[in-house]
């Protein structure tokens, strides 16, 4: 789970209540410090791997180290089904950072937390 | 032992300039953090890169007629013969400021101007002190009819902008809509010519560049030389370099080839909480950068949907806001005495020791962010960390594309002995 190398790309991971698949890539070749930079996140059903329905997407940073976040909220938006694009996201500071997506269905939110180390 | 160390000698040519071995891990890390472009030109501002803007900017820049007394300009507080700082530390202007005036080397790079980053822009910035009761004073009225009157600005501003528009007699009208047409119309070109003042005096200010200091050169011969050959720092400084960008962790927040992140952080300066000048810092810049009529995604923008415009549209004031300040730059570091943001600390020692110790730091603190803890630095330490801050002071700049001597200031002479 690094970054920082050319086409930054996660493997799917299963959201915290079991229901979602999730994985993300960067738009452009790599995850830059300090540079704003967008993601394409896909979010797939668990059981049949197709495109999650009437669910919304939230995204956030932050450095677990340091007790911050990122100093900008991203525009999340969906782009087509199980597809989002979020764009303005910025690590301002090298070190290690956790993406946080959480996926809520009206009734109920899991959550999806990914690491990256940004050098 | 000997062979391994011979080894890394011919693979690692800082090994040679410094005290201790920098690993090929530890120069590759160096080469990220520091090298890279600068920021691209400002969009916002499309004279920036303008020569003709830029000599108004000068003539503006130096103008004390810019202020209502006709004694204060933008050069009392930058001053170019001090490393374009207010060597007095708390800048006077004509009521006298709570903050240092920073220093203005490569200040086109800056991505929030200000310590609270109040602006988004070198143009905004450079507006803000006109109008502020305790600096100029003045208004972009007055400042109106100085460019209609005054020979050489208003020669200078048609060259670049073309002609200003005439002052109307608005008062003389009679059928009130039409008057009130005139007032408001008379109002926007005042606006848009003092815009064209900021983007003036920002084209002037992207000319002031100074890149070439030792630790430049040394970045540069990491890249291309052969082992051994990187000789321009001292073996102290790079032991300095190896503290910053190791155990100190300077680098978590001064990287890039300015050596800032450009951001904002509490980094726990004795404050006077509960005082009525208490300083919220950010917190307060966002929301000031969110209103200002003259901020890069406003109606005198030259790209109102470029990245700049965007960023401030995105950014969020959060609990660790408050009471943060701009990471400045440390290039010419050793040139900018007084230090951090209310210019509390005289020297670099001294801003060693806050960090080494935290002993001024606010009992209780306000921010949750966690990245400072205490260094315990050691004496040895210490001066290796100030020779290399000493070894990022260029002695040639450029302003206005010609080369100028920077002179080393008795306080920076001090220092890096």
């Amino acid at each position: 789970m690094s970054c920082c190398l050319l086409g930054v790309t996660q493997a799917p991971v299963t959201s915290s209540g079991g229901t979602y698949v999730v994985e993300w890539q960067t738009v452009g070749d790599k995850m830059p410090l300090n540079k704003v930079f967008d993601l394409d996140v896909t979010v797939l059903k668990a059981a049949d791997h197709k495109p999650a329905e009437g669910v919304k997407l939230a995204v956030n940073a932050s450095m677990p180290a340091h007790h911050h976040g990122m100093n900008v909220k991203p525009v999340v938006q969906q782009t087509d089904a199980g597809k989002w694009l979020v764009s303005g996201m910025l690590f301002h500071m090298p070190g290690n950072w956790q993406i946080t997506l959480e996926i809520d269905n009206g009734t109920g939110t899991e959550r999806v937390q990914f690491d990256v180390a940004v050098k | 032992m000997l062979g391994l160390g011979l080894a890394l000698l011919r693979l690692h040519p800082a090994l040679a300039a410094g005290g201790q071995a920098l690993t090929g891990e530890q120069v590759r890390q160096v080469l990220d953090f520091f090298t890279g472009e600068p920021a691209p030109a400002d969009e916002t501002n499309r004279f920036e890169r303008d020569p003709r803007a830029a000599e108004l900017g000068r003539a503006l820049f130096f103008n004390g007629r810019l202020s209502l007394s006709g004694k204060v300009s933008c050069a009392s507080c930058h001053q170019s013969d001090a490393n374009w700082i207010d060597s007095r530390g708390h800048s006077d202007g004509k009521a006298g400021s709570q903050r240092d005036a920073p220093a203005l080397w490569n200040v086109s790079s800056r991505r929030w101007l200000l310590w609270d980053g109040r602006a988004a822009s070198v143009w905004a910035q450079a507006l803000l002190p006109i109008e502020a009761a305790n600096e100029m004073h003045s208004d972009r009225r007055r400042l109106f009819d100085l460019i209609a009157s005054d020979f050489v600005l208003r020669q200078l501003y048609e060259k670049t902008f073309g002609p200003p528009p005439p002052r109307r007699d608005c008062a003389r009208i009679g059928n009130t809509a039409k008057r009130q047409t005139c007032e408001t119309r008379q109002r926007q070109e005042i606006d848009r010519v003092f815009a064209n003042v900021g983007k003036a005096i920002a084209a002037f200010e992207a000319t002031i560049t100074a890149r070439s200091s030792p630790f430049d050169k040394y970045l540069e011969c990491l890249k291309t030389s052969p082992p051994g050959a990187c000789r321009q720092l001292s073996a102290r400084a790079v032991d300095g370099l190896v503290l910053f960008t190791g155990k100190a962790g300077c680098v978590n927040c001064h990287f890039g080839p300015d050596l800032t992140d450009e951001e904002f952080h509490d980094i726990q300066l004795p404050d006077h909480y509960g005082r009525l000048d208490y300083d919220p810092g950010r917190m307060k810049g966002i929301v000031n950068a969110k209103a200002d009529a003259f901020g890069p995604g406003g109606r005198f923008s030259d790209c109102p949907n470029c990245g700049r415009a965007r960023l401030l549209a995105a950014s969020v004031e959060t609990p660790e806001s408050f009471h943060s300040f701009r990471t400045p730059s440390l290039r010419q570091v050793a040139e900018t005495a007084p230090y951090m943001h209310t210019g509390v600390y005289g020297d670099l020692r001294q801003v060693l020791k806050h960090y080494s110790t935290l002993a001024d730091s606010p009992p209780g603190g306000h921010s949750p962010e966690t990245i400072l803890h205490r260094l315990d630095l050691s004496e040895d330490d210490t001066r290796s960390l100030i020779a290399f801050l000493c070894a990022l002071t260029s002695d040639e700049g450029q302003v206005m594309g010609q080369k100028v001597a920077i002179p080393r200031s008795a306080a920076s002479l001090r220092q890096c002995e």
